[in-house]
């Protein structure tokens, strides 16, 4: 058999230095922009699907909403689903504790860290931005942090959560992966005008 | 006319044009300098030229009007672009600015002839005039676009200009930027909300802008407030186009932004209409001729633009911005010939002169030497969007102007000059309290108190009593209205289409009330029972740019496009999926895959990640066979139908554990099929316990194909591959090319011995590459779509929706063996139950050849008999490089469906062609030989 080392890679593709980090290449590009696209398609991702009612939802956070739970970030995606997004851990380990498939009802999980591109935009024009390819109102009164909700993207259905981080207003988008390049490029098209700039996620 | 000598004022205290920056453009191919911040319009004026264009019908010299965005005798062809409203835009730097159709030149202008044919040109002669006979119509109608008005297109294939779009959600939008829109805007930022202030101008301020030393000290304070507060999101060279239910508002911004124009669709709160009033022209003989223009025009010209509009002027004004120009071209060293005073009942009859005002013919027969005639005669209220809100305004016949109705809703509110008069004062506090109002209706708070803002009285003036333009876009006058009416047309909408008033480019902002006021006048009616036409959106004309918007093609694609890019692939456009059709020759690929071993991109198909206990009741209810006995490591195919029998898709679905199952479905299909089951678990049993998930692109799948796959695979992985251990339909997992997770099952599409490997995506170009680099002694090379569709049709393979179409019912595609009507339930089951009980009378797929075996026949191609009577047709066919002949599936009838039927075939230039039915679907490997080995 053949000895081959595998290098996992995301849809998305970004001009300049990259690492492998984790057994994945990722950009290593620096900026100092204030408005940052960056690439996370390669953190740990599970969808959790229930059917209604069951046990396993009241260890997770309520439809439209998402929290951090230790490293791990819950999203309540839609009525009886839910991401759970982590750096660098298993796919098993995001939901060790909860109760699948379930003392009452029923629930299952699967792996898509490798079905759904992630990108992170981030910086005070970012809602503005976003308002050039979505319709939902981004207002903190509507949209807070720690909110989830599911629109489209340039044409293209898009998970997104409003995910605060120590440098501002940041969203975190997820797609099917196939679409990972054509959004992230409709997303830096539409942030030409705010000086978008893609960040390398290990810079 | 272009009249020598220096037209630029002494710097003025509201200008806004730079003076140390000089722009150098050419006016019909003359040189010329103006200022940064001159408007085309006050850049020409400026260097002395005075006629800017001439008419729509009679080709009449026009000159400035309004000096606005809408002066409807100010557009011109700037470069290759048309229509240019030369009042508004800004001069640039090297702009070519040209007048518009007219021929030879704008000073000399041949069709300027028609003013002596102006008695047979009245309104609806070329209703009348070319009705007959109509086999002449389109010369007719050949001659007529010659005179069509406007510039030039720019030619078919240059490059445009990119156009956006946003949306906003602003608690409170205010139209108008003046001082009551401003002061609005102000106070519903200051009550928290989130406020967007939308002008037309390319600076907020409206009348202030160009008023005198108190507007411009209110105009200081009220943008200081603006810009000290974060709140408000200010949009100049904006306009608000329309609004619509539940105040969705379309705004247009011009300017300002990346892209060229940009179209926001903004959800509002609380729509504040603050758009101030628009001038009123007067209508008299001559008040088309350069030189007449508005007291609005003049202010704007002299105080935004330091230019002098005349040398000697007589003035006709009715109110107090009248006597505000008269001290303003005072001011500037314009002779004031004669104030007429409309207030005690003076008036004009005619200006005087051709091609420029010369004089003016006062109303008691006096004739006064002028260049220059101000006229200053009332206001018309711009209430379109109150009546897209629903608004019904009436008539004031003291102020005489519309006023708003009290029938808003209550997301409507309305305040400046639309609602009343009053000094600047009041006006900023009746937008202040309308503001806060606003804010609070956008949130749900207590009510604020709105104070009165009354109309003053002015004279109802609109007419000298000669004959004038009422509508300069359309050259339509006074007469004609009345004409119209005597012809019957006497209802304002159809007076409108008749004589085409209200219809050109300035969109009756000008000409409406006047219009209505000839109407009111030639059928004896009181002007509210006359009213005017609806206004509709657009408020403004809207490039077909910015309403397209940016235009969003999603795409995807697989984690190997990259590859298949860089090594030559043939794109192929599948639905929203980028795949390679092939890479230089796809007969050569397909021959590969028969003799060695081809690998092909197969990601795009639908894939599906299903558990839970009841899984086995779905697969029985959605697909036609029995799924009840499949073991733990097999695969099985199944079809599923629609409850009408129809095919709606196969595929095939492995179970890898007790409660798990991984499904494929066709890359069209996998939308549907996904809603399909997602359908009869959450609407019919919603009990079962279930959970699918989509993982088409989570896994990237590849198929190795050939007589070498079996070698080629097994120097990538540890999974036993002996047919023993693993035969056909039989599926395993383990690491490929060191990528854990792989899911492989010994399944294909080409009839050949093939594994399908469906790999975690991100290390599916890993492992894609492995196989190449390691396939190399065994002639591994990459396979398109189209190697595979001839390989699928030389094992006789049926694509659903190629070989199927919507009424093609499962027993039609020869599946009656996977039909197990012994099953509970399934989809289709009654349906197909009736289609078997028809005794083979359905359409069959069958496999044909032509006699000549070079002939391979287009698909979609015409089975007919008899007398052309149309049977079936061809539904695949390719040249076959394995057998060397053409290979073809057709749906044909029950009587024609039988082995050695001969069939006739219509070809796309009309010959015949004869096919005979073949006893197999299969043309290679009938009995599976190859691909169970």
């Amino acid at each position: 058999m053949a000895n081959t080392t595998p290098i996992a890679r995301s849809q998305i593709s970004i001009d300049g230095p990259t690492a492998i980090v984790d057994g994945w290449e990722v950009s290593t590009r620096p900026t100092s922009a204030a408005l940052t696209l960056r690439d996370e398609s390669h953190l740990t991702k599970v969808v959790v699907r229930s059917s209604d009612g069951a046990s396993v939802a009241a260890s997770l956070p309520a439809n439209g909403t998402a929290r951090h739970v230790g490293s791990t970030l819950q999203i309540g995606s839609a009525p009886s689903e839910w991401y759970l997004i982590a750096k660098g851990a298993t796919p098993a380990s995001l939901v060790e504790g909860l109760d699948i498939p379930g003392t009452n009802g029923y629930s299952a999980w699967t792996d898509v860290t490798h079905g759904r591109a992630l990108v992170r935009l981030t910086g005070a024009d970012s809602a503005k931005m976003l308002s050039k390819l979505c319709s939902i109102n981004l207002a903190d009164k509507v949209t807070p942090n720690g909110r989830a909700f599911r629109t489209s993207i340039a044409g293209v259905n898009t998970d997104i959560i409003r995910d605060d981080t120590n440098t501002g207003r940041s969203y975190l988008l997820h797609v099917e992966r196939s679409s990972g390049q054509y959004i992230f490029d409709a997303l830096l098209d539409a942030g030409i005008e705010f000086g978008i700039e893609p960040a390398g996620s290990e810079a | 006319m272009s009249a020598a000598g220096n037209w630029r004022l002494a710097p003025q205290p509201g200008e806004v044009i730079d003076r140390k920056s000089k722009v150098n453009f050419t006016w019909n191919g003359t040189p010329m300098t103006g200022f940064a911040g001159d408007t085309i319009v006050s850049a020409l004026m400026a260097n002395g030229e005075q006629l800017m264009s001439r008419s729509f019908k009679y080709h009449r010299p026009r000159g400035v009007l309004t000096a606005t965005f809408f002066d409807p005798n100010c557009s011109f062809q700037v470069g290759n672009e048309p229509n240019v409203r030369g009042a508004h835009r800004l001069v640039k730097d090297g702009d070519d600015v040209q007048a518009q159709n007219v021929w030879p030149s704008l000073k000399t202008d041949v069709r300027s002839v028609n003013q002596a044919l102006g008695r047979f040109l009245g309104p609806g002669f070329y209703y009348k005039t070319f009705i007959k006979p109509q086999p002449l119509w389109p010369a007719y109608q050949k001659v007529l676009s010659t005179f069509a008005p406007g510039g030039k297109a720019p030619a078919v294939g240059t490059a445009h200009e990119l156009f956006d779009k946003r949306y906003a959600h602003p608690d409170v939008l205010v139209v108008g930027a003046g001082p009551a829109g401003m002061a609005a805007a102000i106070e519903a930022a200051r009550a928290g909300a989130s406020v967007m202030l939308v002008d037309e101008e390319y600076e907020i301020g409206g009348h202030l802008r160009f008023g005198g030393v108190d507007e411009l000290a209110h105009l200081a304070t009220l943008r200081a407030e603006v810009a000290s507060l974060e709140n408000i999101e200010v949009l100049t060279d904006s306009v608000v186009s329309g609004r619509y239910d539940d105040n969705w508002v379309g705004v247009v911004q011009r300017s300002g932004v990346w892209s060229k124009e940009r179209m926001i669709k903004a959800r509002v709160g609380t729509l504040v209409v603050a758009s101030g009033l628009i001038e009123r022209p007067y209508v008299f003989e001559g008040n088309d001729l350069p030189g007449v223009m508005l007291s609005t025009a003049a202010l704007r010209l002299t105080g935004l633009h330091a230019v002098k509009p005349g040398t000697t002027a007589v003035v006709l004004t009715a109110n107090p911005t009248g006597d505000a120009t008269i001290e303003r071209l005072t001011n500037a060293g314009i002779t004031i010939a004669r104030v007429v005073d409309g207030r005690k009942g003076e008036t004009i009859r005619r200006a005087l002169g051709r091609g420029h005002v010369s004089g003016v013919e006062l109303g008691n027969g006096s004739k006064v030497a002028a260049d220059l005639l101000i006229t200053a005669v009332g206001w018309t209220a711009p209430t379109s969007l109150l009546n897209m809100a629903g608004d019904r305004p009436v008539w004031d016949p003291s102020a005489a102007r519309f006023t708003p109705a009290d029938d808003l809703p209550t997301s409507v509110l309305a305040t400046g000059g639309i609602v009343g008069d009053g000094t600047t004062e009041q006006i900023i506090e009746h937008g202040r309290a309308v503001g806060a109002e606003a804010a609070r209706r956008a949130a749900g708070a207590a009510p604020v108190e709105i104070p009165d803002l009354a109309r003053d009285p002015h004279p109802a003036l609109f007419q000298s009593g000669t004959v004038g333009f009422v509508d300069y876009s359309e050259d339509v006058k006074n007469k004609d209205v009345v004409s119209a009416a005597r012809e019957g047309y006497d209802s304002s909408e159809l007076a409108k289409r008749f004589t085409t008033s209200a219809m050109g480019p300035s969109q009756g902002k000008y000409e409406m009330i006047n219009t209505m006021a000839v109407l009111a006048d030639a059928t004896g009616r009181d002007f509210q029972s006359t009213g005017t036409t609806v206004w509709r959106p657009p408020y403004a004309p809207i490039s077909l740019g910015a309403l397209a918007g940016r235009s969003f093609e999603p795409v995807r694609v697989s984690p190997m496009q990259g590859w298949h890019e860089a090594h030559g692939a043939e794109p192929l456009i599948a639905g929203q999926w980028i795949r390679p059709e092939h890479y230089g020759n796809p007969q050569a690929e397909a021959l590969n895959v028969r003799t060695n071993v081809g690998i092909i991109d197969v990601t795009p198909l639908g894939k599906f990640d299903i558990q839970g206990p009841d899984t086995v009741k779905l697969l029985n209810l959605v697909y036609t066979n029995q799924w009840d006995n499949l073991q733990i490591g097999s695969v099985r195919y199944g079809v599923m139908c629609a409850e009408d029998g129809v095919v709606l898709d196969d595929g095939v679905t492995a179970r890898l554990g007790e409660d798990r199952y991984l499904m494929t479905v066709t890359s069209g299909g996998a939308a549907t099929v996904w809603e399909w089951m997602e359908m009869w678990l959450q609407t019919v049993h919603p009990d079962w316990q279930i959970m699918i998930t989509p993982v088409t692109t989570g896994m990237a799948s590849i198929n190795i194909a050939g007589p070498n796959s079996r070698e080629l695979l097994s120097r990538l992985t540890e999974i036993d591959l002996d047919p023993e251990v693993f035969p056909y339909m039989k599926v395993r997992e383990g690491s490929v090319a060191g990528v854990d997770n792989c899911v492989v099952w010994r399944i294909g599409f080409t009839g050949e011995l093939s594994y399908e490997i469906h790999v975690p995506a991100s290390y599916a170009l890993h492992v894609w590459e492995a196989l190449l680099e390691n396939g190399k002694d065994l002639g591994a090379a990459p396979f398109g779509i189209e190697a595979q569709r001839i390989l699928r049709l030389e094992k006789g393979h049926f694509i659903v929706s190629q070989d199927t179409d919507g009424l093609t019912q499962a027993h039609s595609v020869g599946l009656g063996p996977l039909i197990k009507q012994n099953k509970e339930d399934f989809a289709g089951k009654q349906e197909l139950a009736w289609q078997e009980a028809k005794d083979g009378d359905y359409p069959h797929l069958v496999a044909i050849e032509t006699v000549d075996p070079s002939l391979v026949p287009p698909e979609a191609s015409q089975i007919v008999r008899g007398n052309n009577e149309i049977v079936g047709r061809v539904t695949s066919s390719r040249m076959s490089p394995t057998l060397r002949r053409s290979v073809a599936l057709a749906q044909v009838p029950k009587n024609l469906s039988t082995p050695g039927s001969r069939l006739t075939i219509v070809l796309p230039n009309g010959s015949r062609a004869v096919a005979v039915v073949r006893e197999d679907l299969a043309f290679v490997d009938p009995e599976g030989v190859r691909l169970r080995g």
